[in-house]
């Protein structure tokens, strides 16, 4: 009798603990949203594994990963100018104070934000909504950092060089795709152990360990699409050079 | 005491060593201080560990399956085998469950979604997948078999699965690029417990007909002893099982009309006696059944396996014993009182033999002359009838025996008698080493 109240025991644990886990991970919480205090930017792209997909995804969440407010309103930490034609702005909405990202990714492409202010309307101060041409969609996937967010910040463009001086597991930067990631608080995570992390992947390009055809602590295999999904919750900024 | 009986003891220390030795192989890989040193990777390790252990548990459970007399020794009989068996599979399931929600609950720091997610059958991710599989399939089991009344057949059905279960458990370990992966010595020695538990199955659950050996017998004479109790004799066939008294079999009756499912039996018969004697109590649907086949049972062909048990009055030490059957524990009295006679020493025993009513008490006669040959005074039968007298106690038997002083009691008899027995004994200070016990629960 008492096993059995320790199997009832058991399995009631088991079975809340679960649920919750898939309630609040599957329904409650928008993918790609983290605890705070772990120091993780970026947007989760849930099953995109495939890296194009992930650039586009990441480029048309750009303004949002920021932790900025809606991407309608264009604007990436106050470093996006406005944008033609873009609606009713005012440059007091270019500076308007960021918010926590509400929005999760989304697979679908948005017009890529001109990096440059284009004034539009004769070269006034104020752009003229009217007037200005319909954007259209940029897919180039690495957009041009300057001026923009500075390498670390979100959407900020780094060297390689810059990305390898992270090379510890206590400051874990990679390269996938042509994008890097902070991965440092993931490093303890990983469901391949802990030391799967270590000098041959922090701070270098990992694109042959997701594949599988190198391996790392003696161990290599193709990963599945939440590994890349998760491995996009982490994306920062495109790398450059 | 004999020292082979100190073999009997090393079951549950051989086991925990077995078991703990991939735990430090895995507390060796990497400095401790890293394995705990946040909530992240302190339910990581604890997920690994839970695993690792889970899974030794897991085999060794189907290990213990096998009936192999060498775990007889280690344990001091099948009964206690089996009632390991119960413990290790209950804690290997608890560990089992643990292992998937801490690596699922690390992961919840970094991405609520991502814990959610490990949980999710996903076929982009096989090593997962067999493994929350061979999980799922290991939770219905243990549903089935604690909180279901199957039939004996149904249930044996559903335990052929277990082996599935634990397939599925060895591809995740194989195939899942972790910690053991990178250990050679840790994945060497989990596999060749996979391997070793996946042999199990086979020898005892999927091809028993081929590998267990089992002999031939025939129903010689079947006679009712009272109302709810039969004996049957068998003789074998060709080449008979050697027994020890107190021992038990596994029969099956192979008679038209008549499962052929096997049932462990206690032997009544003494060692010296040309066959086999068992004794049937209705107790169940199966017992109930053969209990009508009794016109028709002579003749009838049977299979036997065994003779399993470390139920032995030689075994105890002294020759000053007390004996107390309840109901149908009884039968290895009977056994043991025939083979009495033939020993060189000279034993002084007496026997509490407790039942409900005076109809259960089997045949005094039977008794007496199970002992012929003894003298009246080193074999005593004390019936017991509980409706009457009330529950039999240890100070009952104290008072009628003159104290426990350099005795040995044996008991044999219904699991809550026993419990309730040894707590008296202890009471009145008569210490675990000379209290034997054989639980009848073999499922």
């Amino acid at each position: 009798m008492r096993l059995k109240g320790l199997v009832s025991l058991s399995l009631m644990i088991f079975a809340t603990s679960v649920v919750l886990i898939l309630f609040v991970g599957l329904v409650l919480v928008p993918p790609g949203t983290h605890i705070a205090g772990f120091g993780v930017v970026g947007t989760a792209l849930p099953n995109s594994s495939d890296p194009s997909v992930a650039a586009q995804s990441s480029v048309g969440s750009g303004a949002v990963t920021a932790g900025t407010p809606a991407p309608a309103g264009g604007v990436s930490g106050g470093s996006v100018a406005p944008v033609a034609g873009s609606g009713s702005q005012s440059p007091a909405a270019s500076v308007s104070t960021p918010k926590p990202s509400s929005s999760p990714g989304t697979k679908t492409p948005t017009p890529t934000v001109a990096p440059t202010p284009t004034p539009v309307g004769g070269g006034g101060s104020t752009p003229t909504p009217t007037s200005a041409p319909t954007p259209r969609p940029t897919p180039t996937p690495v957009p041009t950092p300057t001026p923009g967010p500075s390498c670390g910040q979100a959407n900020g463009a780094c060297t390689a060089a810059q990305v390898a001086a992270h090379n510890a597991r206590t400051n874990c930067w990679v390269i996938y795709g042509g994008w890097y990631y902070v991965v440092t608080s993931y490093v303890n995570a990983h469901p391949g152990g802990t030391s799967v992390f270590n000098a041959a992947t922090c701070g270098h390009d990992i694109t042959s360990y997701m594949n599988g055809t190198a391996s790392t602590a003696g161990v290599s295999h193709s990963h599945s699409g939440s590994a890349y999904s998760t491995l996009n919750s982490y994306k920062v900024g495109p790398v450059q050079g | 005491m004999r020292f082979y009986r100190f073999t009997h003891y090393l079951g549950w220390p051989l086991l925990l060593t077995l078991c703990f030795l991939p735990a430090l192989r895995w507390a060796m890989m990497q400095p401790m201080a890293t394995r705990f040193d946040g909530p992240v990777t302190t339910m990581l390790s604890i997920g690994q560990l839970a695993g690792i252990i889970g899974l030794t548990l897991f085999a060794f459970n189907l290990l213990l399956t096998t009936r192999i007399k060498f775990f007889e020794d280690l344990f001091g009989g099948l009964n206690r085998v089996f009632i390991a068996h119960h413990l290790i599979g209950t804690i290997a399931f608890v560990a089992l469950l643990a292992h998937p929600v801490f690596l699922a609950l690390r992961l919840v720091p970094s991405s609520m979604r991502d814990a959610a997610l490990l949980l999710v059958p996903d076929l982009g991710n096989l090593p997962v997948l067999f493994g929350i599989l061979s999980l799922l399939g290991l939770i219905m089991l243990m549903y089935v078999t604690f909180f279901m009344t199957l039939h004996y057949r149904t249930w044996i059905l559903v335990h052929k699965f277990l082996g599935a279960v634990f397939f599925l458990a060895g591809l995740h370990v194989l195939l899942t690029p972790n910690d053991l992966s990178r250990d050679h010595i840790l994945q060497t020695y989990l596999l060749g417990l996979v391997g070793l538990g996946l042999v199990s199955y086979c020898y005892r659950t999927l091809l028993p007909g081929i590998f267990v050996k089992r002999y031939d017998y025939v129903v010689q004479l079947a006679k009712r002893l009272n109302d709810s109790t039969m004996e049957v004799d068998l003789m074998p066939v060709k080449k008979g099982i050697r027994f020890e008294a107190g021992q038990f079999v596994f029969v099956s009756f192979r008679a038209e009309g008549l499962s052929p499912e096997w049932h462990p039996f206690t032997i009544s018969s003494s060692p010296s006696d040309q066959g086999l004697a068992i004794t049937v109590k209705s107790l169940g649907a199966y017992t109930e059944m053969l209990s009508r086949f009794l016109p028709i049972m002579n003749g009838v062909f049977v299979k036997v396996e065994g003779a399993y048990g470390r139920f032995e009055f030689r075994d105890v030490g002294g020759p000053n014993q007390i004996w107390i059957a309840g109901g149908i524990g009884i039968t290895p009295f009977l056994s043991l009182a025939r083979s009495l006679a033939a020993s060189e020493v000279t034993y002084h025993v007496d026997l509490y033999y407790a039942v409900k009513t005076e109809s259960e008490l089997l045949d005094m006669d039977l008794l007496q002359q199970a002992v012929v040959g003894l003298a009246d005074k080193s074999f005593r039968v004390i019936p017991f009838v509980s409706t009457k007298q009330g529950q039999l106690t240890a100070k009952y038997v104290g008072d009628m025996s003159g104290g426990f002083t350099n005795k040995e009691i044996l008991v044999c008899g219904p699991p809550p008698m026993m419990a309730a027995l040894k707590k008296q004994f202890a009471t009145l200070g008569v210490s675990k080493g000379q209290i034997h016990t054989e639980e009848f629960r073999m499922s």
